[in-house]
């Protein structure tokens, strides 16, 4: 039969007729398809796979039926229960003040990145904020269903309320205490949207910067500067004076040990003395006339090694007539011993 | 059957299809329906979501939203009552709460757009221009706070010796207090405005500002302003890093200069102690036998003056002299 067929020319028009025709001329047949086709229909209206990132919103007629959780369901078939895929388990971002690359700029409205970012402090200080909010849709139905469009929504709020925070602390109250106004604008934040009944569960709001605006920048930097130099002043004194004293201390307890060595010193010159003092006194007590003489013919024997010339002068004398000649010592002779009281005796008659 | 039906059975398919398509509708969450008959509104609107019948042909159903819908204005230059210009942004949140009143008054959602605009804008206008710069950017005076509890922190500090801490920055003089604030400035517009746009049957639910900031022109003398004050802080923190400065430079030079004050003191103590004493033992040792002492001190005069080369003058009736002769004599 096919072989036949195959070789005419194909007529699918032909075919469909004669198909339908076939059809119609057994209504059972009829009947068949159609069941068929509507257990079809059936089947891809009902069945329905939701993923682990996502919960599926149910509507029977257009209201609201149920959530489902992930996994395989069924719903009622030919559209009677329809489905909204929303994901609850990825966290939302909304970006601020910034461009965050994977965002679409149809959301940025009628705002550009300046406007968004530039606000005024508490002080009337202008400065530029950049920050993210980050959320989770928690529930679905409120999701969907209570504000018309969410995500304008939660921008108009966070920058409202953004403000606020900023608006009512000072400038470096801001710039130096991120956590502090992060807190706050999350409170205020969750509180509104809870009040919404958004069905949105904020998950932090991170500041990512605080800058004063680019022409007052230098400024600002100006103060940072102003505090390292003035650190910088404070350690070099404290420097100096940590080095100074120290070595003055040294210095000073050198000088005491110094002293007290030159006291023990002199202490013990004196000591000593004395003691040779006594010890002479001691012998010359003993025999003080024949320790007298001894002592002076010490002195003269070594006076005679030393000394060049001696000059004797009378003491009833009034000027002086110095007569210089050398007087030897007794190591040299009885010559010069001679000479010695030859010259002692001239000297005498010229006197006379 | 037979060929001939299928044309009306087509015909009749259609018409079936298209009849139940008139007889119900589905009205979907957050969505609100009204049922226009000839032009006019039948009955109330359908607020609950669900599924509901009219008649075909003759009835139509035109849907408003039930959400909360965001209201977005532009910029505008608002005068404030301190006679700054600034540029107010706000956005706002209202509810179709009447949907048959909003119908009626507001043909399309443009319209509705047009009219909020304005309603909004007077109200916020008329509030801003009544209230000083500051109430619409503070909501509390907390900087003052902030600003007392420095102080009250810097007192302490230099109480207990840190003569660093000072008051970097003080609440320049014309930041004034707030009476009202941001959020009560807020509130005060939804009043006003409120009333207006129930008659259209919108219920405004919030107003924010959300953006208040300088005209461009007054901008520039912002930023000179922040600039100079910030150069006031940084001169002020120099200044006293260098007074910290002087101050340890001279507890320094006190210090040095009592230590050695103070070594000198003792060193001259030692010295005169030790010289006293052996004045005392030489006092002591002399004290014996003065005359001795001298004699003996006479020797050692001699002998150490005396060196090699040098030249003596006697006199004859001296002590030496005589041993002299003595010496001489006995040789």
């Amino acid at each position: 039969m096919d072989w036949n067929r195959h070789n005419q020319q194909p007529q699918p028009q032909v075919n469909l007729d004669q198909f339908f025709q076939d059809l119609f001329n057994q209504p059972k047949k009829i009947i068949t398809w159609i069941g068929i086709a509507l257990l079809i229909w059936a089947a891809l209206s009902s069945f329905f796979l939701v993923d682990t990132q996502q919960r599926a919103v149910i509507t029977r007629f257009g209201k609201y039926i149920r959530t489902e959780p992930p996994g395989p369901h069924l719903k009622l078939p030919f559209g009677i229960e329809e489905k909204i895929l929303v994901s609850t388990e990825q966290v939302q971002q909304e970006t601020f003040g910034t461009t965050d690359p994977a965002e679409y700029t149809n959301f940025r409205f009628t705002q550009n990145v300046t406007d968004e970012s530039s606000m005024l402090t508490g002080d009337l200080n202008v400065v530029e904020v950049k920050w993210v909010v980050q959320y989770f849709i928690n529930d679905p139905q409120a999701y969907l269903f209570n504000v018309a469009n969410p995500r304008k929504n939660i921008r108009d709020i966070s920058q409202a309320v953004m403000r606020r925070v900023v608006g009512d602390r000072m400038v470096s109250g801001v710039m130096h205490n991120f956590s502090e106004v992060q807190l706050e604008a999350t409170e205020l934040t969750q509180a509104i949207f809870d009040a919404y009944e958004m069905g949105v569960d904020l998950e932090e709001i991170k500041v990512l910067s605080v800058e004063p605006p680019e022409i007052v920048r230098p400024a600002f930097n100006e103060v940072n500067a102003a505090k390292q130099e003035q650190e910088r002043d404070i350690n070099v004194a404290e420097r100096e004076k940590n080095s100074k004293i120290p070595a003055a201390k040294g210095e000073a307890e050198r000088k005491v040990s110094e002293a007290t060595g030159n006291a023990k010193y002199i202490l013990n010159q004196a000591k000593g003395d004395a003691e040779r003092l006594k010890n002479v006194l001691a012998a010359y007590d003993k025999a003080p006339e024949v320790t007298r003489v001894r002592l002076y013919l010490e002195l003269v024997e070594q006076l005679m090694q030393n000394v060049k010339s001696i000059t004797v002068v009378d003491p009833e004398i009034k000027g002086l007539l110095p007569v210089f000649d050398s007087i030897k010592g007794s190591n040299s002779g009885s010559e010069s011993s001679t000479r010695a009281q030859a010259n002692i005796e001239k000297l005498s008659k010229e006197i006379q | 059957m037979t060929n001939k039906y299928l044309p009306y059975l087509g015909l009749g398919l259609i018409v079936v299809i298209t009849l139940i398509r008139g007889i119900f509708y589905i009205v979907p969450e957050g969505q609100q329906a009204l049922v226009f008959q000839l032009g006019k509104i039948q009955g109330k609107a359908k607020t609950e979501a669900g599924l509901y019948f009219k008649l075909p042909f003759i009835q139509k159903v035109e849907f408003l939203d039930k959400r909360v819908i965001n209201w977005d204005g532009n910029p505008e230059e608002v005068p404030t009552g301190d006679k700054m210009y600034v540029i107010v942004d706000t956005t706002a949140r209202y509810r179709i709460s009447d949907a048959i009143q909003f119908r009626n008054r507001l043909k399309t959602i443009e319209q509705a757009q047009s009219r909020i605009d304005k309603v909004l804008d007077s109200a916020t206008k008329s509030v801003i221009s009544t209230y000083p710069f500051v109430e619409s950017v503070r909501n509390t005076n907390r900087i003052f706070d902030h600003v007392a509890e420095q102080r009250r922190m810097i007192a302490e500090k230099q109480k207990s010796g840190d003569t660093l801490a000072f008051l970097e920055e003080e609440v320049v003089g014309e930041i004034s207090r707030v009476h009202v604030g941001r959020e009560k400035l807020s509130a005060e517009i939804i009043k006003k405005a409120k009333g207006q746009l129930e008659e259209f049957g919108i219920n405004l639910i919030d107003v924010q500002l959300r953006r208040i900031g300088y005209k461009e022109g007054v901008e520039k003398a912002v930023h000179e302003r922040m600039i100079s004050e910030r150069q006031r802080i940084a001169e002020r923190i120099r200044s006293v890093g260098k007074g910290e400065q002087e101050k340890i430079k001279g507890q320094m030079e006190l210090e040095l200069k009592e230590i050695q004050s103070e070594a000198y003191r003792k060193v001259q103590g030692i010295v005169g102690d030790a010289e006293a004493e052996s004045i005392k033992i030489y006092a002591d040792a002399i004290g014996q036998n003065k005359e001795f002492y001298q004699f003996i001190r006479s020797l050692e005069t001699y002998k150490k003056g005396l060196g090699k080369g040098s030249s003596l003058i006697l006199s004859a009736d001296s002590g030496l002299f005589k041993a002299l002769k003595n010496g001489l004599d006995n040789r």
